[in-house]
């Protein structure tokens, strides 16, 4: 596992550093924070912090809006108020966005999003680009993280070929390319069998464990919600800790 | 895989699509390389014309719309002749007309036998007809081994009979390809006696070609000197109205070329929203999803580029044979035409494939993954 976030070959980025805040000992920070789409209000002043290393369960009925949260916390969104800072960068008024998506979070969608097109390999390699590796670089490195997630007789495989929970280990593998310091996934376990399910979420607690990697996953699975070291439950456009007051 | 492999792994999984495509730009790039030098040989051909005998300039009727309807009489071409600072001046006769089915249009030259040495004519086999004989042709080597005649053959042309008495070849190819006689022989058979085409003048040692030049179109109102293709315009207008067929028909292949290229790129943007926003979100920058799309359009573009280069090649070949152009049209192979193709490719692929590209790059990733 020691080699999963060996730093892929980047340089530090002054433009992001520059926006790191020195101050904010957690992970994640999320004060106030307000989503509305027309009238409705999905997130309606939501705040919490997530340590780093921790594995955080965020559940809460369909159309709570766990997603959007998610979507904030990855830059993917905007909120209408409030602050979101991940890895103490204020990620709201933030402006290299596509920097932060590729070296600060990890992203494990719902649905596993890989290229129909492309091998396991290629898929994993395709976070790479930009990150001053080469061809080969990417490759090996690919194949590392497939072998890590338990795919290493999986790695010329394209996606129409693998299960359901292959394809997550693939995204999940794809997610941990660029060594990021928080993985946010969005159900990562919904569509999987308990083996599968089980595979991805060692993988998760492994990461913690070894590396002190961050995880933050949206789910109503109870196989994850029982691994996680705390559950927030998101209801009404509010946030509060599962049986917490 | 680089980034280079995954432009090639992208276009090869749409292989059928990328043929397509490729032969859209095929066919622009056939027609702009067969047009380009069509064009360039034609003007070559009849800019050659200036060069007769290594004159310095020609003169003809001024506002004809085509060379071979210039007239001047021989009266004036005398009189040029005695102009300050003119070296010598030769009048020739132009006709042309029909040989046989395969030669639809043979050049006539009509030439005093004095003048054919500073014509530039070189006599290859047999002599010069004599300048009063009517019955003595003499033809030009490309022509005579077209028609299979030689020295001593007989020929019709005109429902006139004549002899061969010499072949001959000149400083410019397509003289090779014409025939001749005594200038009263041909200007009796167009009822212009008295009368040439064109003059062909060289300037004295140590005079000034532009000041003669100058001076000709001063003292003959009705005549105008070209001495450089651009003059050329003021005698013929074909020039003018080749270059912009050519013109017009590389415009028509770049938009028939860049509508098959913005077609798939369309295709292909629609078909792959979901993946342009999933590589956004785990980190492409918009610069890498454009370079992604134009890369693709390149690379079909390029190949259809190449393929064009030989059809284009085989287009010329066609064209070379065709009877009506037989004699007048000697391709002239031109490397530009080659830099050119590849401009095409490049502008085709660019300006097809540039809106794509940016909507592509400038999804909200959200709304791309939202897509089915
Ligand atoms: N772009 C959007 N425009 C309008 N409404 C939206 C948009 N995105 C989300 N919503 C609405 O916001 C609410 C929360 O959606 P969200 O996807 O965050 O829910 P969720 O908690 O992830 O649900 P599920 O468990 O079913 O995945 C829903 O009512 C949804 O319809
Ligand atoms: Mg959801």
């Amino acid at each position: 596992m020691s080699d999963l976030l060996e730093p892929a070959g980047q340089r530090t980025d002054r433009r992001l550093e520059r926006q790191r805040s020195a101050d904010d000992p957690n992970a994640i920070t999320v004060r106030d924070v307000t989503r509305r789409f027309g009238d409705t209000v999905v997130l309606d002043g939501v705040s919490f912090d997530v340590a780093p290393g921790s594995f955080t369960a965020v559940t809460g009925p369909s159309g709570s809006g766990k997603t959007t949260l998610l979507h904030l916390l990855a830059a993917l969104d905007h909120p209408d108020s409030g602050t979101i800072r991940v890895n103490g960068i204020d990620v709201v008024h933030l402006h290299q966005l596509t920097r932060y998506r590729r070296r600060e979070i990890g992203l494990v969608f719902q649905l596993h999003n890989l290229v129909p097109r492309l091998t396991a390999e290629q898929n994993v390699a395709m976070a790479l680009f930009d990150t001053g590796l080469g061809a080969r670089q990417r490759k090996a490195r690919a194949v590392d993280l497939l072998e890590q997630v338990g795919l290493a007789n999986r790695v010329g495989a394209k996606p129409p070929t693998m299960s359901g929970g292959e394809r997550q280990r693939v995204a999940v593998a794809r997610a941990l390319a660029n060594g990021p310091r928080v993985i946010l996934a969005d159900e990562p376990t919904g569509s999987l069998d308990d083996d599968s399910a089980g595979s991805v979420l060692d993988l998760f607690e492994a990461l913690r464990a070894d590396e002190g990697v961050t995880v933050l996953a949206v789910s109503h699975d109870p196989r994850l919600n029982a691994r996680a070291d705390r559950l927030l439950r998101l209801a009404d456009g509010r946030i509060a800790p599962v049986g917490g007051s | 895989m680089t980034f280079l492999g995954l432009i090639f792994h992208n276009v090869a999984a749409r292989r059928l699509r990328a043929v397509l495509t490729g032969l859209a730009v095929a066919i622009g790039v056939m027609a702009v390389v067969a047009l380009g030098t069509l064009t360039l040989s034609l003007k070559e051909s009849a800019t050659g014309i200036l060069k007769v005998g290594n004159a310095d300039f020609t003169v003809a009727q001024k506002h004809t719309d085509s060379l071979l309807n210039s007239l001047i009489s021989t009266d004036d071409m005398a009189k040029v002749g005695k102009v300050e600072g003119v070296g010598r001046s030769i009048g020739a006769l132009i006709e042309l007309d029909t040989y046989d089915a395969g030669h639809p249009g043979v050049i006539q030259v009509g030439l005093d036998p004095d003048a054919q040495d500073p014509f530039g004519v070189v006599i290859l086999q047999g002599r010069s007809y004599t300048a009063k004989s009517d019955d003595e042709v003499m033809l030009g080597y490309v022509l005579a081994q077209s028609i299979h005649k030689g020295v001593g053959d007989r020929l019709t042309i005109d429902g006139h009979t004549y002899r061969v008495t010499g072949t001959y070849r000149t400083n410019i190819s397509f003289g090779n390809s014409t025939m001749m006689f005594p200038l009263p022989v041909l200007q009796g058979r167009y009822q212009a006696a008295g009368q040439v085409s064109l003059g062909f003048v060289k300037v004295a040692p140590g005079a000034n070609k532009k000041a003669v030049a100058k001076a000709i179109d001063r003292a003959f109102p009705q005549l105008a000197t070209v001495a450089s293709e651009s003059d050329y315009g003021r005698v013929d207008n074909t020039l003018v109205l080749i270059s912009a067929a050519n013109t017009g028909g590389g415009i028509l292949a770049a938009v028939i070329a860049i509508s098959g290229v913005l077609n798939t790129s369309l295709l292909s943007f629609f078909e792959r929203v979901r993946e342009f926003g999933v590589l956004r979100s785990i980190g492409w920058s918009r610069r890498r999803i454009i370079a992604l799309v134009l890369g693709e359009a390149v690379v079909v573009s390029l190949a259809g580029a190449f393929v064009g280069l030989f059809l284009g090649w085989g287009a010329i070949n066609l064209l070379q044979h065709q009877a009506q152009l037989r004699g007048v049209f000697h391709p002239v192979y031109d490397a530009g035409i080659f830099g050119r193709s590849l401009y095409f490719a490049f502008g085709v692929a660019f300006v097809g494939a540039l809106y794509p590209a940016v909507r592509a790059a400038f999804l909200s990733p959200l709304e791309a993954m939202r897509r089915e």
